[in-house]
């Protein structure tokens, strides 16, 4: 089977977050009918993407700004690959120290949340200025 | 994100939202929350049936509201959680935190009887 790839670009603005959760519910339109994916999956993944946009935002950006916010979708027979970019500053550590949230806090789950619903996630600042957080969910058999 | 307050004047008051709760819109939520939660001595019941999507900043607005209840000593609920809507409230136990009725006629029920205990 061929890969099928979806790729957006929106503004580094919070509320331009929805449209890229948007495109992780259009993969089952884009995947066809013979890949029909778990619904409640569907939403643990636009979880995901949305904690992980609204991170590059804040802290690569400093706050909305015009900069680029990009996620490609690449669907695979055995994986989905979510590659969400920007061209903000650097993360200062990779991978991050787990950080140790006390319910009820009100902030600082993002990555827990990112790391829960997702199998592998791995960050990349390439020599271009770019920042690549990468994000794999395993989704052949047995995943 | 569409905000609506209804008041009865013998129970909890009753906050409906309407549209994703994200970072976008979570600082709405928590500004009136807060104002809300300064005049309501009967409580609050916060109805999320009309609401698809919660992040974590949903959240924490949320989180904001209970911890101001419980300093008030006002009782605090959510109502009508979306399946689409509750994954945020299973990967960081929020479930177990919060007060939670599948309506808002249940949670005000609960808060009113809660009240009178």
């Amino acid at each position: 089977m061929n890969a099928t790839r979806l790729c957006l670009t929106v503004e580094a603005r919070l509320e331009r977050v929805a449209a890229l959760r948007e495109l992780v519910h259009s993969l089952a339109r884009a995947s066809g009918p013979a890949r029909v994916f778990e619904a409640e999956r569907v939403h643990r993944w636009a979880l995901a993407v949305s904690e992980a946009a609204t991170n590059a935002v804040r802290h690569a950006y400093g706050g909305d700004c015009a900069g680029p916010l990009t996620l490609e979708i690449e669907v695979g027979a055995a994986q989905l690959v979510f590659r969400l970019s920007d061209r903000g500053r650097a993360a200062e550590t990779w991978p991050p120290t787990a950080p140790e949230v006390a319910f009820p806090a009100e902030g600082s789950y993002g990555l827990m949340i990112i790391h829960d619903v997702m199998d592998d996630v791995h960050y990349e600042r390439r020599a271009d200025g770019t920042n690549t957080l990468t994000m794999v969910a395993r989704v052949g058999a047995g995943a | 994100m569409r905000i609506q307050t209804v008041k009865p004047s013998d129970g909890p008051a009753v906050l409906q939202l309407e549209g994703d709760l994200d970072a976008a819109s979570s600082p709405q939520l928590k500004a009136g929350l807060l104002a809300l939660l300064d005049a309501a001595d009967r409580g609050v019941v916060v109805d999320l049936a009309g609401v698809p999507f919660i992040d974590s900043s949903g959240l924490g607005a949320l989180v904001a509201g209970l911890k101001s209840a419980r300093q008030r000593e006002i009782g605090f609920a959510l109502a009508g959680i979306q399946v689409a809507a509750q994954a945020i409230f299973t990967i960081t136990m929020a479930d177990h935190v919060f007060e939670i009725f599948p309506t808002a006629e249940a949670a005000s029920a609960f808060l009113a009887g809660a009240r009178k205990a």
